[in-house]
């Protein structure tokens, strides 16, 4: 009786042990799994790497000479298949493979998880070029001045700086890039007797005191209020259209804080403030803080705005133009593009078969064909005479200004402290417009603010 | 007083101790059946003891090894990393002693702990009102009144992300709900570009989100209270609120601490509103410790310290313990009142 009341006690214990050891080896391996997998540089990729060791068993140098690589991709899983076929028909000796990742703010939190347990992809196509500072503190990424020298002199001029960080290239700008421009209501311009859109900020304020008609609350022209990015991106157009820039030269400084910026501040709030001639209510709607829906409402009679925006304005009769020139007589507007970042895994094949993959999409027909499915513009000029492009031109009447702008556009810096510089830079101008602080002291506090971020920025 | 007497025959006793008649019952069951002389039935006893502790910790032993590993550890490389300067690689670790911590206060963490507190305290206030409100009215002979029950638990299941949208949909300026019906009424809108108004609706949001526990806590509570003390008190012409404020209320007093204490702890830990409706702004008016946390650490990109983001995670654990402590002392005392 006690014998056996011992020997199930025994066996309870040591089955409760057997349980524990297996949950702790379960926990154990789901931990270290990751690092195993990608200590061998056979199988990089991320969360399903140790999927991939298991479909390519034989390591990526021993199956005849064949190097394979992956990469990452926020773009559609036919994007994906149609890279991966068109790559791999016309480079034998390389295989490449991408990856979807959700789009959207996780995706650098995904990335650096990736660098700091070697589980990256040999190539990333992200969404953001802001990133690239940090994925340079990783002394993983490599620099791609020497490989893609052709392909980024055929860029257009205003995205080339954007791809360097301390003197290398750790991007190259994609098919598929983003502004914006000024779109105008024809039947508000005829009817207030205005002949066309104008091409100075100057005329553009002249013309929406005359377009606005505060009994029926409608207004001239809508500037973004709220605090968001957004407001930072369009507004660095005016400073630069008054021939500021947003830093100094050696990046260690803001200077935004001169008189262009005061003048470009001042003109907005003038617009808002002074004439009365914009709304001073928010019409963000659904996180952007573009106001599309004041437009689209026929609420305002000028807007500044994307290509995203065209599927809102289709009850309305509008043109667009290039945005109103600044104090130094030049048009300038944001550009927002994508960049491909190569990833150093140790492994020259694959570093050199992951710039050749660069390369390829920075040829005109890939080029082309990204811009096309991303319904985006053109990185470079000659992606306009390639026929997808073509289609698009003919398609979208907007189209040709869009591009035309790029010419005159600019890049965000690509500086750590970029996203702290927009931000002191929305918060301040979003006080002035609301009239809390005039441009002059909102242009002090944002300088200030963004300054003490920048000395403080990567510590 | 009035008030210790009508307490002094409360069951709050059952709640306070509830255990210490269960515990050497178990014991004895288990090495009763076995009859030997006395020496070997105390070796017996002793060995059966073992055994039973032996089963008992490894059974514990997984939960032990996986919290160890998952809380614990981690929780140890965030202190140490927090004594460091450099990148979120880790490719140029130095040893900063505290002037990660110094560093917080420089860079906004200060404001940051203020906007908590005011949060918290405004979460825990708004959810403990309107949970033991409710739950007082749930408590009613009423019928149909059970059925009603199940709707405060919906805030609770839905995902939180997604509840959060909708609020951020509700505060949209020109279409959403709450400005059609200001805008309809000739009432300026309220957007979350202002600071009051972004502070009431992540707290408004997280109140809403939370108080269904609240309430469900507060009910049972309210089911142990026993009739006889509350049906004396009526048969001696005690009104409504006199019951209310003399007798339900004391004898709530420790469930209604520790309530506080949960509410407290999920107060401090507020993120998903915040991320979904301000992204702690404007200017930070919305920027709670945890929020700040994960700013630093990938909101800023390469501006961004992860030092002071651990510093800060350590310092709102720090705060969180001594909250606790300072709130579970509370319930002692307040446990020790009743009983």
């Amino acid at each position: 009786m006690l014998k056996r009341t011992v020997g199930r006690g025994k066996r309870t214990v040591w089955g409760a042990v057997g349980i524990s050891l297996v949950a702790v080896l379960v926990a154990a391996c789901g931990s270290s799994g990751n690092e195993a997998a990608s200590s061998d540089q056979s199988a990089p990729g991320g969360s399903s790497s140790s999927a991939a060791s298991e479909s390519t068993p034989s390591s990526s140098e021993s199956s005849g000479g064949t190097v394979e690589i992956t990469y990452w991709s926020s773009s559609s899983q036919a994007e994906i298949d149609y890279l991966d076929s068109h790559f791999n028909d016309s480079h034998p000796g390389i295989k490449v493979t991408g990856q979807y990742v959700a789009s959207a703010d996780n995706t650098t939190a995904k990335v650096v998880a990736a660098l700091k347990s070697n589980t990256e992809p040999n190539v990333l196509l992200g969404q953001d070029p802001s990133n690239l500072p940090l994925y340079a503190q990783s002394g993983k990424a490599l620099d791609l001045t020497e490989a893609l020298k052709t392909e980024t002199d055929a860029l257009y001029p205003g995205i080339k700086s954007g791809l360097f960080y301390q003197g290398k290239q750790l991007g190259f700008a994609l098919g598929g890039v983003g502004n914006y421009v000024l779109f105008y209501n024809k039947d508000d311009f005829a009817k207030a007797g205005i002949a066309g859109p104008p091409t100075t900020w100057k005329q553009l304020s002249e013309d929406a005191v005359k377009l606005t008609d505060a009994a029926k609350n409608h207004f001239g022209i809508y500037i973004p209020l709220g605090s968001s990015e957004w407001i930072s991106y369009v507004w660095e157009s005016l400073l630069w259209g008054n021939g500021g820039s947003l830093l100094n030269q050696d990046g260690t400084k803001v200077a935004f804080d001169s008189q262009a910026g005061i003048d470009a501040l001042t003109t907005w709030y003038n617009l808002v403030q002074k004439d009365k001639a914009a709304p001073t209510t928010s019409f963000a709607q659904g996180g952007s803080f573009d106001g599309a829906p004041a437009f689209a409402s026929g609420a305002v009679s000028m807007i500044v705005e994307g290509q995203w925006a065209l599927a809102d304005f289709k009850d309305i009769n509008y043109g667009v133009a290039l945005m109103p020139a600044g104090t130094s007589g030049k048009s300038s507007a944001g550009i927002g593009i994508g960049v491909a970042t190569a990833f150093d895994t140790g492994n020259d094949a694959q570093n050199k078969a992951a710039q050749e993959f660069i390369k390829w999409l920075g040829q005109p027909e890939q080029g082309a064909y990204l811009t096309s499915v991303s319904g985006g513009l053109p990185s470079a000029p000659a992606q306009l005479d390639q026929d997808l492009v073509k289609k698009q031109i003919a398609a979208q009447p907007t189209y040709s200004t869009f591009a035309a702008q790029l010419e005159f556009g600019q890049v965000r810096p690509t500086i750590p402290g970029y996203a702290a510089i927009s931000q002191a830079l929305s918060d301040n101008i979003d006080k002035a417009l609301r009239g809390k602080l005039t441009p002059e002291q909102a242009i002090k506090a944002a300088a200030e603010t963004a300054n003490a971020a920048l000395a403080n920025a990567g510590s | 007083m009035a008030e210790s007497q009508a307490v002094q025959a409360g069951p709050g006793r059952r709640w306070v101790q509830p255990r210490s008649s269960i515990e050497p019952k178990l014991d004895r069951d288990a090495v009763r059946p076995i009859r030997l002389p006395p020496l070997r039935r105390f070796r017996a006893r002793i060995r059966a003891r073992g055994r039973l502790w032996a089963t008992a910790y490894a059974f514990v032993l997984p939960a032990f090894a996986l919290t160890a590993l998952f809380s614990i550890v981690p929780l140890f490389m965030v202190i140490r990393r927090s004594l460091y300067r450099g990148n979120i690689f880790d490719t140029d670790l130095t040893f900063a002693g505290l002037r990660n911590y110094k560093a917080l206060f420089a860079a906004g963490g200060g404001h940051s702990l203020v906007v908590t507190a005011t949060y918290t305290i405004g979460f825990v206030l708004v959810s403990l009102v309107a949970g033991m409100g409710i739950a007082f009215l749930l408590d009613l002979p009423l019928p149909g009144l059970k059925a009603v029950r199940a709707l405060f638990i919906i805030p609770l299941v839905v995902p939180a992300v997604a509840t959060a949208f909708i609020w951020f949909i509700l505060f949209q300026p020109q279409t959403g709900l709450f400005n059609r019906i200001l805008t309809g009424a000739g009432l300026p809108q309220v957007t979350l570009d202002n600071p009051t108004v972004a502070m009431v609706a992540i707290i408004g949001f997280g109140a809403w989100q939370f108080f269904g526990e609240v309430v469900i806590l507060f009910l049972a509570a309210l089911k142990t209270l026993p009739n006889d003390v509350i049906e004396a008190s009526i048969v001696d012409g005690a009104t409504g609120w006199q019951q209310l404020r003399y007798i339900r209320l004391p004898l709530l007093r420790p469930q209604t601490a520790l309530i506080t204490v949960i509410s407290t702890l999920t107060g401090l830990q507020a993120f998903t509103q915040i991320f979904v409706l301000t992204n702690g702004g404007p200017d930070g008016a919305t920027q709670t410790a945890l929020y700040y946390v994960y700013n630093q650490a990938f909101g800023l990109g390469a501006a961004g310290s992860i030092g002071i983001a651990d510093a800060m995670a350590v310092l709102l654990f720090v705060i969180s313990i001594l909250v606790t402590i300072a709130q579970v002392v509370i319930v002692g005392r307040a446990a020790r009142a009743v009983s």
